[in-house]
Formats: C-alpha cells, sequence, structure tokens
C-alpha cells in the first residue's frame, strides 16, 4: 500500500527522503503532485495526486442545456479540443439516433485529425523542452502554431473551438481552406523532419527515453490504457480502425504500434501517427463529399437567421431549441472517439428533459495515469520526467 | 362498450366516448387547439383530425364518438401531412413575437410546431396586421395577430359564466376576438380566459411583461381567498409571488379560479407585512422580530398563572388545521378562553366563490369543537374584553372588525400575531410578525369538507414565525413538559407530525393521514361518514381524474443556486 509520509516521520525512517514533486512544478504540466519516497536517486515509491485540476465539468453539464455544456468540452483534453467536441455531440447523435452528412463526417475527421497533430506537437515538443531541448521544442511549438491560425480560421479561436453541433457544425469550411491547410501542412511536416533530425538520434534524448518508463502488455490492458499508452507495447488497438465512426473506414492509412512499450516507443508513435494524420487530411479533402453539413431538422439544428427573424417558423424552432434545449430522448448512450491520448468516450444519460442527467468522461489519460505508479517504482528519479511527458497527463481530461 | 383501434392499441371505452378521450386512455397524443374538457366541442381548429377506417376523409378526433370496432390512425403520412398544413395555416399570419410574447416558453403553438411540423415558412406576402393590444376589459388586452381564433374565450363567457361578452367578428384571416357591442370582459372569472388562451394572444394586465415564464418557479396549493378553497398553482420569482392558476380538481373547482382570489393572494395588492413590535422603556415602543414579541407574551402567560389573570386567545378560521390545534392545546394549557373569529363574508356565486371567505372554518370548527368545546365567538370576546387581563389575537387578516379592533385596544396586555399591517396590530400592545401566507404548511378544509394541503411555496423572512412554532414556543416558556402532550413542534417540518395528532383527536380527521392528501386533497368525514363528493364544477358525472384535463406543462426552469 502507498503511503504518504510526513517530513517529521521521514527523519524517523532515516534513509529515505521524501519529496513532494508538484503540483505546481514546471514538469508537472496540468497540475499534479507526486509525493517520492527516495532511496537515493532510486525511486522507492511514489504517491500519484491528482485532482488540482478539478472543475467539475460533469457536475457543471447537469446544470445546463446540451448545447450549454459543448464549451465546457473544449477544456477536457485542451491540445485536442476539437476531438472532444465531436465525441460529445456523436454521443448526443447516438442516443437520439441522427445520421450527420457525408460532409459533416468528412469535416468532422478533419478536425480530429488537426487535433491529434496538435495534440502530438504538443506532447513532443513539452518532452523535449523538458529534457532539455530548446531547440526542438521551438520546432515543433512553430509546427502548431502553423495549424492554429488554421484552427482559429475554422472556429474563431484557437482553444476555445466549441465548432460541432448536435447534428452538424457550426459552419461549413471557410473559403479557400483547403489551399490554406495544405500549405500549413508542408510547413508542419518540414519543421516535423527538424524535429526529427534533432531528437530522434540525438544520443542524450535517446539515452533517456530507451528502456525507461517501460510498460508491459498486460499492464496496459489491465489498467484500461488506450491509444499510445497501449499500442507502444505492441497492441493493434485504434478505434479509427476496429470501432470505426465518422467515416474512417473509408480512410486508408495505418495503426501504428511499437516494439517496447518503453518512452522511447511513445515517442515514434506520436512521430509516424503524425504521418498518418498528413495522409487522412489529404485523403479526406481528395474525396470531400459537397452538400450540407447539417442535418435538415430544425428540431436538431438551429434555423438560419434569415428564417428566425422573419418567420414565424424559424422563430418558434430556434426558441425551443435556446430555451428547452435539444429533446434528446430518455436513455443511456456511449459514444467513444480516438483522441489524442486515447479512447476519449462520452457516457450520457437523459431524462429527456432538454439537458443532461448525467455525463461521465471517459478520459484516456485517467487510466493512464492508474499505471504511471508502476512505471517509476524502481527507477531513477530523473526517468519521472520522460515517462510523465510520453505519458502525457492532460489535467483537464483527468480532473473532470 | 365499445372496442376501437388506435394506432395498433385495442381499448375498450364507454360508447359516446370520443375518440380523444380514447387516444388519450392508449397513450396516444393527439394535437389539439380548441378542444378544451371544461368546454364545448367546437372542432374548429382541425389540429385533432385523424384517419378513421371507412371514413372518406379524415376526422376530429375531439368530436368524434367512438363506434364499436372502428380503426384510428393517427400518425399516417396523409395525417402528418394534414398537420403539418393546419400548423402552417395557423402560422401564416402569425406575427415573429416570441421575444416579446408573454406565453413562450408555455405557449401550444411553439409546442406543436416543434413536435407535428418543424418546417421552414413558404410565406411569400405580408402577413395580415391585426390589433396588437386591444384592450377587452379591466384585466385582459388581446392581441389579435397571435390569436389562432380556437374561441376557448368566446365559449367560456358563453358556458362557464354565462356573461356572453366575447364573439368573434369578421371572416376568413380577418376574423377577430373582440367584445359585443356595448360590454368589456368585466366578469369574475375573466382571467380564466388567459389561462385558456393556447397561445399569446390573450394576456393579464396584471402578468404582462413581468416575467418570463422559465424564470418561474412553480408549486402546487391551494387559494386561501374564500371557503371554496380552489387548488391553485403558485408561480413566483425571488420569492415574490407572480401570479396564480387554477389547477384541476375534480372535487373542488374543476379547471377554473375566480379574479378575486387570484387578486386577494398577491403580495402585490395586498397590505404591507407588518413590523413585530414590544413595549421599550419609558413607554416607548421597540421594533422587535418574533422571538422578542413572544419573550414578552410568555412573561404575561407565566404571571397570569400565577397571579390567576384571565387570559384570551382569538384564532382566526382562516388559520390551517395545525396552527389551530397547537394553539387550542396552548389555550387549554394556560386554561385560556378560546374565541373564533370570522372574516366578514363577500357576495358569494353558484360558480365558485363562497359567501364565506373563512379558508378553514370547516377545520376550525371541528377542531375547536373536540379541543376547546367551549369556544365563542366575536361577540362574545367584546363583551368579555373588559374582563380579560390578557389577549392574544392571531389573524392573518387583521383588516378585521371594529369590535375586534376595541376589544384589543381595552385589554392592557395585548397582541397580535399576524403577517399583514393594520388597525389591530396598530392597537396591541405586542405585535409578533408571522410568516407570510404563502410561507406556512398545513392543512385546510373547504366548505365542503374537502382537506387539501398549502404547500408553502415561498420562504418566510428571517424576523417571522410560523403559528404552531409561535404556539410551541409559548407552550415550552410555561414549562409544559410531562402533562398530557408537550408542545414542542419547533420547525417547519412539523406540520405533518401535528396532523397525526389531529387524526389521532379530532373524530372528523380519523381517516386522513399527511401523505395521502398531497395535489388533490381528501374529503372530511361527518359524523363518521365520508363526505359525498359534491357535483363536479363542469357539470360531468365523471369521478375519475379527466384523462384529457390540461396539464400545464412545467417550462424549462433556470436553476438558481440550492
Amino acid at each position: 500500500m502507498t503511503q504518504t509520509f510526513s517530513h517529521e516521520e521521514a527523519k524517523r525512517v532515516g534513509d529515505r527522503m521524501i519529496i513532494n514533486m508538484g503540483p505546481s512544478h514546471p514538469a508537472m504540466h496540468g497540475t499534479v503532485k507526486m509525493v517520492l519516497t527516495l532511496d537515493g536517486e532510486m525511486v522507492d515509491d511514489v504517491d500519484i495526486h491528482i485532482g488540482y485540476l478539478h472543475r467539475g465539468f460533469e457536475k457543471m453539464a447537469e446544470m445546463g442545456t446540451w448545447q450549454q455544456v459543448l464549451p465546457y468540452c473544449d477544456r477536457l483534453n485542451y491540445c485536442s479540443p476539437m476531438i472532444n467536441n465531436v465525441g460529445y455531440v456523436g454521443a448526443m447523435e447516438k442516443l437520439w439516433g441522427i445520421e450527420v452528412t457525408p460532409r459533416c463526417k468528412y469535416i468532422r475527421m478533419l478536425i480530429s485529425e488537426i487535433s491529434r497533430l496538435t495534440d502530438h506537437l504538443t506532447s513532443i515538443a513539452a518532452g523535449a523542452l523538458e529534457l532539455g531541448g530548446f531547440t526542438p521544442f521551438l520546432y515543433a511549438v512553430e509546427a502548431r502554431e502553423m495549424l492554429y491560425p488554421l484552427v482559429e480560421e475554422l472556429t474563431g479561436a484557437r482553444l476555445t473551438t466549441s465548432y460541432t453541433r448536435i447534428g452538424g457544425l457550426a459552419k461549413d469550411l471557410p473559403e479557400d481552406y483547403e489551399r490554406h491547410l495544405m500549405a500549413a501542412l508542408d510547413k508542419v511536416q518540414s519543421l516535423v523532419v527538424m524535429v526529427d533530425k534533432l531528437l530522434t538520434k540525438n544520443r542524450i534524448f535517446y539515452d533517456r527515453m530507451i528502456g525507461t518508463g517501460t510498460i508491459t502488455k498486460e499492464d496496459a490492458i489491465s489498467t484500461g490504457c488506450t491509444g499510445i499508452m497501449l499500442r507502444c507495447t505492441g497492441v493493434d488497438w485504434d478505434l479509427r480502425k476496429h470501432q470505426p465512426y465518422l467515416a474512417y473506414d473509408e480512410m486508408d492509412f495505418d495503426v501504428i504500434v511499437g516494439v517496447r512499450g518503453d518512452n522511447y516507443d511513445r515517442y515514434l508513435c506520436r512521430l509516424e501517427e503524425m504521418e498518418q494524420s498528413y495522409k487522412i487530411i489529404r485523403q479526406i479533402f481528395a474525396q470531400l463529399p459537397g452538400g450540407p453539413v447539417n442535418v435538415d431538422d430544425w428540431r436538431v439544428v438551429l434555423p438560419p437567421k434569415h428564417a428566425v427573424y422573419n418567420s414565424i417558423e424559424g422563430m418558434i424552432a430556434h426558441f425551443k431549441l435556446v430555451t428547452e434545449g435539444h429533446q434528446v430522448p430518455a436513455g443511456e448512450a456511449y459514444y467513444a472517439t480516438e483522441g489524442g491520448n486515447g479512447e476519449l468516450g462520452f457516457y450520457i444519460v437523459s431524462r429527456g428533459n432538454g439537458r443532461p442527467y448525467r455525463i461521465h468522461v471517459r478520459a484516456p489519460c485517467f487510466y493512464a495515469m492508474g499505471s504511471l505508479r508502476k512505471l517509476l517504482v524502481g527507477h531513477l528519479l530523473s526517468d519521472i520526467i520522460p515517462t510523465f511527458d510520453t505519458l502525457n497527463m492532460i489535467g483537464g481530461e483527468v480532473d473532470r | 362498450m365499445a372496442k376501437v383501434t388506435i394506432d395498433g392499441h385495442e381499448v375498450e371505452v364507454p360508447a359516446g366516448t370520443t375518440v380523444l378521450r380514447a387516444a388519450k386512455q392508449v397513450g396516444v397524443d393527439v394535437p389539439v387547439f380548441c378542444y378544451h374538457p371544461g368546454l364545448s366541442i367546437a372542432a374548429n381548429c382541425r389540429m385533432c383530425l385523424v384517419e378513421i377506417e371507412k371514413a372518406p376523409k379524415p376526422l376530429p378526433a375531439c368530436y368524434t364518438e367512438v363506434a364499436d370496432g372502428m380503426v384510428v390512425r393517427t400518425r399516417t403520412e396523409k395525417i402528418q401531412e394534414t398537420q403539418k398544413s393546419v400548423l402552417e395555416f395557423i402560422l401564416l399570419n402569425h406575427p415573429v413575437d416570441c421575444p416579446i410574447c408573454d406565453q413562450a416558453g408555455e405557449c401550444v403553438l411553439q409546442e406543436h410546431f416543434v413536435t407535428w411540423s418543424a418546417k421552414p415558412s413558404r410565406l411569400f406576402h405580408n402577413k395580415v396586421g391585426k390589433a396588437k393590444a386591444k384592450i377587452l376589459g379591466p384585466t385582459v388586452v388581446l392581441d389579435a395577430e397571435r390569436c389562432v381564433v380556437c374561441t376557448r374565450c368566446v365559449r367560456f363567457c358563453d358556458e362557464v359564466t354565462k356573461t356572453h361578452e366575447l364573439c368573434v367578428e369578421d371572416r376568413g384571416e380577418h376574423s377577430e376576438i373582440t367584445t359585443a357591442p356595448h360590454t368589456e370582459l368585466a366578469n369574475d372569472y375573466s382571467l380564466n380566459v388567459v389561462d385558456i388562451c393556447p397561445v399569446g394572444a390573450l394576456t393579464s394586465r396584471d402578468f404582462r411583461f413581468r416575467r418570463r415564464v422559465w424564470f418561474l418557479d412553480q408549486r402546487d396549493t391551494v387559494c386561501t381567498g374564500c371557503a371554496r378553497g380552489c387548488s391553485i398553482r403558485l408561480d413566483s420569482h425571488a420569492n415574490k409571488v407572480e401570479r396564480l392558476l387554477p389547477r384541476y380538481n375534480p372535487d373542488v373547482n374543476g379547471y377554473w379560479m375566480c379574479d378575486a382570489g387570484r387578486k386577494s393572494l398577491d403580495s402585490r395588492t395586498t397590505a404591507p407585512m407588518v413590523l413585530g413590535r414590544v413595549p421599550g422603556p419609558n413607554d416607548a415602543v421597540r421594533e422587535a422580530p418574533a422571538l422578542d414579541g413572544l419573550r414578552a407574551i410568555s412573561a404575561w402567560l407565566q404571571a397570569a398563572r400565577q397571579n390567576g389573570g384571565r387570559v384570551g386567545v382569538a384564532l382566526s378560521a382562516s388559520l390551517s388545521c395545525e396552527d389551530l390545534y397547537a394553539w387550542a392545546k396552548l389555550a387549554v394549557a394556560v386554561g385560556a378562553k378560546t374565541y373564533l373569529l370570522r372574516r366578514a363574508p363577500w357576495q358569494g356565486d353558484d360558480l365558485l366563490r363562497a359567501a364565506d371567505r373563512d379558508a378553514n372554518f370547516a377545520g376550525a370548527k371541528a377542531i375547536l369543537d373536540a379541543l376547546v368545546p367551549d369556544h365563542a365567538d366575536l361577540t362574545a370576546l367584546a363583551a368579555d374584553a373588559a374582563g380579560l387581563d390578557t389577549l392574544i389575537v392571531l389573524d392573518n387578516e387583521v383588516a378585521a372588525s371594529d369590535e375586534l379592533l376595541e376589544a384589543v385596544a381595552s385589554v392592557q396586555k395585548s397582541a397580535v400575531l399576524t403577517d399583514l399591517a393594520g388597525a389591530v396590530s396598530e392597537a396591541a400592545t405586542v405585535v409578533v410578525p408571522l410568516a407570510s401566507l404563502h410561507s406556512r404548511e398545513g392543512t385546510i378544509v373547504n366548505t365542503a369538507g374537502w382537506v387539501q394541503r398549502l404547500a408553502a411555496p415561498l420562504k418566510p423572512a428571517v424576523t417571522t414565525v410560523a403559528p404552531h412554532v409561535a404556539a410551541a414556543i409559548l407552550g415550552q416558556g410555561l414549562g409544559q413538559k410531562g402533562g398530557e402532550e408537550v408542545l414542542d413542534f419547533t420547525d417547519r417540518s412539523r406540520p405533518a407530525q401535528i396532523f397525526d395528532r389531529i387524526a389521532a383527536t379530532v373524530p372528523a380527521f380519523q381517516h386522513l393521514s399527511y401523505a395521502e392528501i398531497a395535489d388533490l386533497g381528501r374529503g372530511l368525514t361527518s359524523g363518521g361518514e365520508l363526505q359525498p363528493r359534491r357535483a363536479r364544477v363542469d357539470g360531468t358525472q365523471q369521478w375519475e381524474p379527466d384523462p384529457v384535463a390540461p396539464t400545464f406543462k412545467r417550462p424549462f426552469a433556470i436553476r438558481r443556486g440550492a
């Protein structure tokens, strides 16, 4: 059993040192606290405290209408907010039995892949930085900065996107979006090549990553790890491939798996998954269907503004949706997307009164955090940094 | 009996039942605008059209009576198309008013449109304009553009009040509700037309533009304006009454309530709240919260007990059974003479208004007869006043009579417990502010012996006290421990327990329990027998709860804190 020692007790033990790492430690991004019991440089025990970023998302969700909850989702995994948007509305559409339009599916895939890129870039950038590599950090963040203006062009915001709507999207792609995105993507790719060159065969980076933070296949499965934490052990499991949602079954891409399950594998998986994302994005634009992005039903999607202001029909539909919320029928549904860190699932319960009765977020990092102690105990204090980096904990997601 | 099949559900109903009622029994929802169970059937809105096998065209479900072997379909493609067309016609000239319309949020038209149509407008020319704020009378304003001409209001005035003020003028899309020449809508039940209006055409001049309906806290309670005790729904906002609506109760008020009832309970139209007061040093008076006043009264009662002084307790017949029981117990404990105060009667009518204005006279009489059989009335109090040392008056309508005022003024130690300010409390030595009428829980018995529960929809002010709590505090001051019963009802949740004691002591209440009285109430026994049920207000002989009684949909309420 993990014990937390006070400093007085530590003195009494004599040969061990107790250190609080975090919650405001620069490497504990997302605010998490680790109470370390150190035997010299070795981690004898670690007690991981989450909850420092708890905003009560799930409870807050019960206070608003279905639509009012959407903006809260942006703040779950804030490195890939648009995947959260896709997952949240997907759950409602599943419960309601709504089939979104083909164009909407493709655009939702597009924003998911853009978000996956920003997520992986953030993870690699922060990891490199915390191991002392400021230059790769700048390259990776610059690549991310190529994408954020595109997110902004699409949604009006870099992080607080709230781009999806029940039954569709807030708006269609802007004009010339493909050209802008492709131009940015080319730059991102060349910058990631630089990151690759700077890190992958870097002696210092390699030594600190290889063989550290190793997770076994069995541990990853038993703690409920998904995403890269699971795939790095060699398990071929990606929801996009194995439980295809949206139109991922029409996409040609590979699931990237590791061999050793260590930090280095996770880093390589991220690099390679970005390659797959470029591939998917290019396919999306090659096959992008025309037509509307929203379903044709005013009970689901707000009427266009000219109909709201100029006809009673549009006014009533708008009024009812806004004041009473979407009349999602009573029932329960679970809908999962492949998030930046793994299976991001929304379990929703509706009582049919226009607002969530209960929402549970299956946050991938939460399960990864469950496996973290085993990855750290018996290893060097300095190994905590790369392990915690490649696990890529996002506080907003762990602490709902 | 006739066996009918409605959307695949078989149901056997008495001959003469309409298709609409039969459908409701099997849970099939047929939309209506003009149909109202308390009024005659007009079948003019065409919203309830259904397909009946062997009938050449769709028939209105509200009007068509069932026949044996009838097969009804309400969701066929043809009917769905019909409903969309009906809604399109109704909305054709409907103004884009939802943001400024009082009905928005509880509007049948909004509800039906999103449920049954939700299709865009195809209108390409201008809408027909009509009067936007036509004053129909002292209480009601008409927005003619919003009207769907269902004629519920016209039928209400023709059939329920029989005053015939309203009619429809002109034809087709120019149809407009108006008052008959040289009349105005000024009957005693006029505000019911606002309740039954399915849209925002008829609005109450009182409630108009005051509050968006989804901000209202809605609680079911009972009107205490007269001895009828109509079942009502009280809508409040920020602890203030915003409006009262009748709640369907076949044993008391049917679908309606009177205008005076709505006004009598409105804190905006009644007297201001009373301020508590106790005698200060040097003959001055001091404003004081309830507990200070009760302390002063407690001292009087203890002095009276030691010196053998004569005490009188005057109780209002509008208090709840629980309050009366607690005070009757206290009066017995201090050996006080008990008087039952009545409000001056008003003009009753044969629809709902009872001439007797005391909301709980039947209950008060039953309880006092059982506990203090020698209780007297106001005339006796006026006669006795000179001989009394201490007089405690409990009355929530202090505007009472000159006799009461004189009695209070003539007694040296006089205390008035009340919620509203008035002349009687002015004359008293001690004034204890009581919790306002809508913040007291309890039961009342109407003129026909029907027991209903007051739900205390509002929160009481912190300086006030509930009447039964006041009795408990005074009882404890007297050290009434041991004895036959300790008066320790010290919090708001206690009326339920007090009611159990009433049921145990007062014969008429014997078969009742507090939980059973919820919603629609229960009948009081009279001489061991259950009170026979009163003929229903709407004249029908059906005793079961009306399957098509309009349940006001509770609109989406914004939660504000705990």
